[in-house]
């Protein structure tokens, strides 16, 4: 009787054991958000972007609601953003014609995290816009450095593009911005401090910048856009606290 | 006795797990967004030429625009964000026996040889919202030794 009793509890323990090294196996690999949006479900841009929260909204409306909710950009439909009026800096009547040019907009973002741990992953948006005035075809290569590499793995959405001139007269004509996904993931847990992580651009693949020349009129001008570019495209600076 | 004895056991498995499980839940976390919405990072290039075309063997060379006037840039950037911005420019390859430099005036002040790493040059830091910062390149042709012996300094 005796025995048997030790033989459960021995069992007991072991399963015990068994339950805290999967709890903790199952965090580290199962990468899940650090925090979710009114949508717990994980949705593609797409989907996002065709819910019908915008659909009875101005441009002049989701401008205002953007500039006090910037969470709001992953949801925000491409019909408004499309729109040059959506950019702050726009002047219809100042336009500098350029071979080259672009830039992100917002430019700089910054969160206050608590509690960042392993397999979390927390993503950020921002928009590449050709600038205003740019009559050629801009190839671009994305990618997003991180402050610390044992600490973080980063991806960009898409991670390469074809910048459109932008055609006043119909701004949804051409894919003269882009909505840009960029995710960062907790390889480990995030220490206490200040973490800097910046969009760079780069010169596309050399497969791409093929498909991207192939897709322009050989009237057209293709350009590696990377080739003059900002230290300040687009940063983000993550403050991680921990409870 | 038995029974007894086996719920017991049972009862403190499960005190056991629902511990374990305690000790390392779903991790919860809290955050805050700072942001500057406003902000937007655009810049614009005009040159004289779609590209900086140059082919340079030994002492036999040719740059576009094929002018020596040293008084006009090749181009410049003009900061159409309106946020202070740093620019960096960079080739796609390094050309053997050709050597690049960049700079903001004619006189070539303080030229940076361009590579395949984006870097500033002269004036090209913190360039306010609206403002310029003029490019002017010199091609410094080498011979096979890698001496140095011509000069072009692209202009319009």
């Amino acid at each position: 009787m005796k025995n048997k009793t030790l033989l459960i509890g021995i069992a007991g323990i072991i399963l015990v054991i068994f339950v805290i090294f999967f709890a903790q196996t199952h965090n580290k690999e199962k990468e899940m958000p650090l925090f979710e949006l009114e949508n717990s479900k994980e949705m593609s841009l797409f989907e996002l972007e065709n819910s019908k929260e915008f659909d009875n909204k101005s441009l002049e409306d989701v401008k205002k609601e953007y500039e006090s909710n910037y969470s709001i950009l992953q949801k925000i439909p491409r019909k408004f953003y499309m729109m040059p009026e959506f950019y702050p800096n726009f002047d219809r009547n100042n336009i500098i014609k350029g071979i080259l040019g672009y830039g992100a907009h917002p430019g700089e973002v910054s969160y206050n995290a608590t509690d960042f741990k392993t397999g979390q992953y927390l993503d950020i948006y921002t928009l590449v816009l050709s600038s205003y005035g740019v009559y050629t075809y801009q190839g671009l290569g994305l990618v997003l450095q991180s402050s610390d590499d044992d600490l973080f793995k980063t991806t960009v959405e898409p991670s390469e593009i074809l910048l459109y001139p932008l055609n006043l007269t119909d701004p949804m004509s051409t894919n003269w911005v882009y909505k840009i996904k960029m995710r960062i993931t907790a390889k480990k847990d995030i220490p206490d401090g200040r973490y800097a992580f910046k969009l760079r651009a780069k010169t596309p693949s050399a497969e791409k910048s093929n498909e991207f020349a192939s897709k322009i009129n050989s009237t057209d001008i293709y350009q590696n856009g990377a080739m003059i570019q900002t230290e300040n495209f687009f940063d983000f600076i993550l403050y991680a606290y921990n409870r | 006795m038995v029974k007894t004895m086996n719920k017991k056991i049972m009862v403190l498995m499960a005190v056991l797990i629902i511990s374990a499980y305690a000790v390392y839940p779903a991790a919860a976390a809290a955050f805050t967004v700072n942001y500057q919405v406003t902000s937007t990072t655009t810049f614009t290039v005009q040159t004289a030429s779609p590209a900086l075309n140059f082919t340079g063997n030994g002492q036999a060379q040719n740059i576009w625009p094929n002018v020596r006037n040293a008084d006009n840039s090749w181009g410049n950037v003009t900061n159409t964000g309106n946020v202070a911005l740093t620019f960096k420019a960079n080739i796609d390859t390094i050309h053997s026996g050709i050597r690049l430099a960049l700079s903001n005036d004619s006189a070539m002040t303080d030229p940076k040889n361009i590579s395949v790493s984006p870097l500033a040059w002269r004036g090209s830091s913190n360039v306010p919202p609206a403002g310029k910062v003029d490019m002017y390149f010199q091609a410094n042709y080498g011979i096979a030794d890698g001496n140095y012996v011509q000069t072009l300094t692209v202009g319009t």
